[in-house]
């Protein structure tokens, strides 16, 4: 069906945007983590998103000027850590301070409404598609 | 066929055709709302559509619209970045007007049917 391919689009932009809610959460959970398993302060993850061509089940492209949104890729923030003076923390280093993740809560919690927001319009093409399919299937009433 | 049916079934379903060709590409932006890189796109009719209806007249002498019997309308890059209330509105309008060229075809049917069976 014609409109399957619509469908497609809008599931892709639910996936993206449901991965970028996920590692935000994950960034808001490790707000406070020092220790990592790759060693020192959790790093702040910031997902990247691309797009690619619709394709069949066979991977040949069906119709190049209709893209997928994809997640690219999603990369470590290369700020470094922030320095916080606290003595009694079992990781402080010898002058006392304590190597933070360098998260701005704030940031993150706008960032996740806007990838909230991004989802609802998501969801309104996917009720318009659906609404459209509907009305095709009436007309052979 | 052509008796029956007539053009408005063909201009309807090309109507709808475009539609529905438009809403993919409208969802398509509004997926990749967030892709750097992504330029906008829209599904470019009207111009051609005009331009091939003002040959057929000047060809047939006729007034009235005609289905061409190719696609009229292709995807071109509107060369902007994704403006998201702009597409919500052409996503609400594109919708609407698709709903609308649907009832006109159902009533164009119904139409046709009420006139073989016979109105009571």
């Amino acid at each position: 069906m014609d409109f399957s391919n619509a469908f497609r689009i809008c599931a892709s932009g639910f996936q993206a945007q449901r991965r970028k809610i996920d590692v935000i959460v994950n960034n808001l959970a490790n707000i406070n983590t020092t220790r990592t398993p790759e060693g020192g302060p959790y790093r702040r993850q910031i997902v990247i998103f691309g797009s690619e061509p619709i394709t069949d089940t066979f991977g040949d492209v069906l119709d190049e000027s209709l893209k997928l949104v994809t997640v690219d890729r999603i990369v470590r923030d290369e700020k470094g850590a922030k320095m916080v003076f606290d003595p009694t923390h079992p990781d402080a280093d010898n002058k006392g301070f304590v190597a933070m993740p360098d998260i701005n809560s704030i940031t993150e919690m706008s960032d996740m409404i806007m990838a909230n927001r991004a989802y609802e319009a998501c969801v309104t093409a996917f009720d318009a598609t659906k609404n459209m399919v509907l009305k095709t299937l009436e007309m052979g009433k | 066929m052509n008796a029956l049916f007539g053009k408005t079934t063909e201009l309807l379903s090309l109507l709808l055709e475009y539609r529905s060709e438009r809403h993919k590409t409208i969802a398509s932006n509004i997926v990749n709302i967030d892709t750097p890189g992504y330029r906008s796109q829209e599904v470019v009719f009207e111009k051609e559509l005009a331009e091939q209806i003002a040959a057929q007249r000047s060809r047939d002498g006729i007034s009235g619209m005609s289905a061409a019997e190719e696609k009229p309308f292709g995807v071109a890059e509107a060369g902007e970045h994704v403006d998201i209330d702009k597409e919500m509105a052409k996503l609400a309008e594109n919708h609407l007007m698709y709903n609308l060229s649907a009832d006109l075809l159902a009533r164009k049917f119904r139409g046709l049917k009420d006139v073989i069976k016979g109105v009571k």
